[in-house]
């Protein structure tokens, strides 16, 4: 058993994320029951967040403002919106809700895409729509692109997808014969929610199917993981 | 009122209700600090801008799960940043060669001084990056591989030919006299 101080001097080195594997675990174990040593690590992780100020200033490019800015709408907000999980515990009624939730989440998808899109008027009349399906250990999981008239832009909706770690991202396959083209590389709400614009080379309408897996963060050249959602 | 004037404490309050003015706010406040430590981890502007945007949208799905209790706001981030650039970092199996901290005097020459709300960041900067150049040559470097490649000591050992124990005295003297130099004077 070592002691507090030789625990105490490997701090610095745990909050750097820098400390042998097989030293982690005991001094984790001596912070769980050391308040002293519990706050010498806080004070060192916000040293850890100081030594940011350090890096060299880098430019951020053109546009990425922007970019950035679009991806911020209420509607992706954890808070801001409609709390699929709650309502179904209350129902008790459990895929059918989800799409009726769903449903009604279709409504502000056709203004955002109309936004994007910018063309048509607002019938949302021609608007097509694909469901998809959650497969395996997610089959509670459900999701749905909504395609814009003219079969060229989408936007994915899911529901019930379980929130991965951080090293982990869903990605959205095109699936064209034995082609698969990335649709969306994202991650989900606490909630399960998300919803992703689609990106494609060719009109979404040109597509096959469509499948989500589980991959690696920032996504796969072709799918590697799991599938969880698809459609049929 | 302009959300650019407000403490960050009011505009978290402001995401948390999905404001998304404030959130424009908090985005000009930070974009310089995330973007520059993925840059400086990265060493790519494409992949510094993919972790910039995880970071924010994280802020603003996620913004409940910052404890204020715990850390300043800056240093969440910070944190979530290094860790998110690292990560990809290592899927990328792209390290980068630089690895040195900013030079102290580009604080001083900095564009950003000027409006009024950048100055408390401004001030923390500078102070950060004196603090880095008050410490030794070898601690400095030291660091600096533990923070931009979160070497581990062996491996800081075996790339600056120094013996295991001289490193983890560098790393731990570094960190602490940064703590003495940085936190106890708040
Ligand atoms: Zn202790």
């Amino acid at each position: 058993m070592k002691d507090h101080q030789e625990l105490r001097d490997q701090i610095p080195a745990l909050a750097l994320g820098i400390l042998e594997p097989d030293q982690t675990g005991s001094l984790q174990q001596h912070l769980a029951g050391c308040p002293t040593c519990q706050r010498e690590f806080d004070a060192m992780l916000d040293i850890v967040g100081h030594l940011g100020y350090g890096a060299p200033d880098a430019q951020p490019p053109a546009g990425m403002r922007e970019r950035i800015i679009r991806k911020v709408q209420p509607e992706n907000h954890a808070g801001g919106l409609p709390k699929i999980g709650f309502w179904r515990r209350l129902t008790g009624w459990k895929p059918a809700f989800s799409f009726i939730s769903l449903g009604l989440i279709v409504v502000l998808l056709v203004s955002n895409l109309l936004m994007w899109n910018q063309m048509r008027p607002a019938t949302g009349e021609d608007f097509s729509t694909i469901r998809l399906f959650g497969t395996g250990a997610m089959h509670q999981a459900s999701g749905l692109i909504v395609i814009s008239p003219d079969g060229q832009y989408g936007t994915l909706v899911v529901s019930d997808l379980a929130p991965l770690p951080a090293d982990q991202q869903y990605q959205l396959w095109l699936v064209r014969g034995d082609q698969r083209a990335t649709g969306a590389v994202f991650t989900v709400a606490e909630s399960g929610y998300g919803t992703i614009k689609v990106y494609s080379h060719d009109p979404l309408v040109s597509y096959d199917t469509f499948g989500i897996t589980i991959e690696p963060f920032g996504g796969s050249p072709g799918p590697t993981g799991e599938k969880v959602l698809g459609s049929k | 009122m302009n959300d650019s004037r407000l403490d960050d404490k009011a505009l978290v309050g402001l995401i948390q209700n999905a404001d998304t003015q404030a959130f424009h706010a908090f985005y000009d406040r930070y974009v310089n600090l995330i973007y520059s430590i993925a840059y400086g981890i990265l060493e790519s502007r494409a992949l510094a801008e993919d972790i910039t945007q995880e970071v924010f949208l994280r802020v603003w799905r996620k913004i409940e799960r910052y404890d204020p209790t715990r850390a300043s706001l800056s240093t969440w981030l910070g944190v979530i940043t290094r860790n998110l650039s690292i990560d990809l970092a290592r899927k990328q199996s792209r390290a980068s060669q630089k690895m040195s901290w900013a030079d102290v005097l580009d604080g001083h020459n900095s564009e950003q001084t000027t409006p009024e709300e950048l100055t408390e960041l401004n001030l923390t900067r500078n102070r950060v990056r004196e603090a880095l150049s008050m410490l030794p040559e070898e601690q400095r470097e030291a660091l600096a591989m533990a923070y931009f490649r979160e070497m581990s000591h062996s491996e800081i050992a075996a790339e600056s030919g120094e013996p295991l124990g001289t490193i983890k005295t560098r790393v731990r003297l570094g960190m602490q006299k940064l703590r003495g130099l940085l936190i106890d004077e708040k």
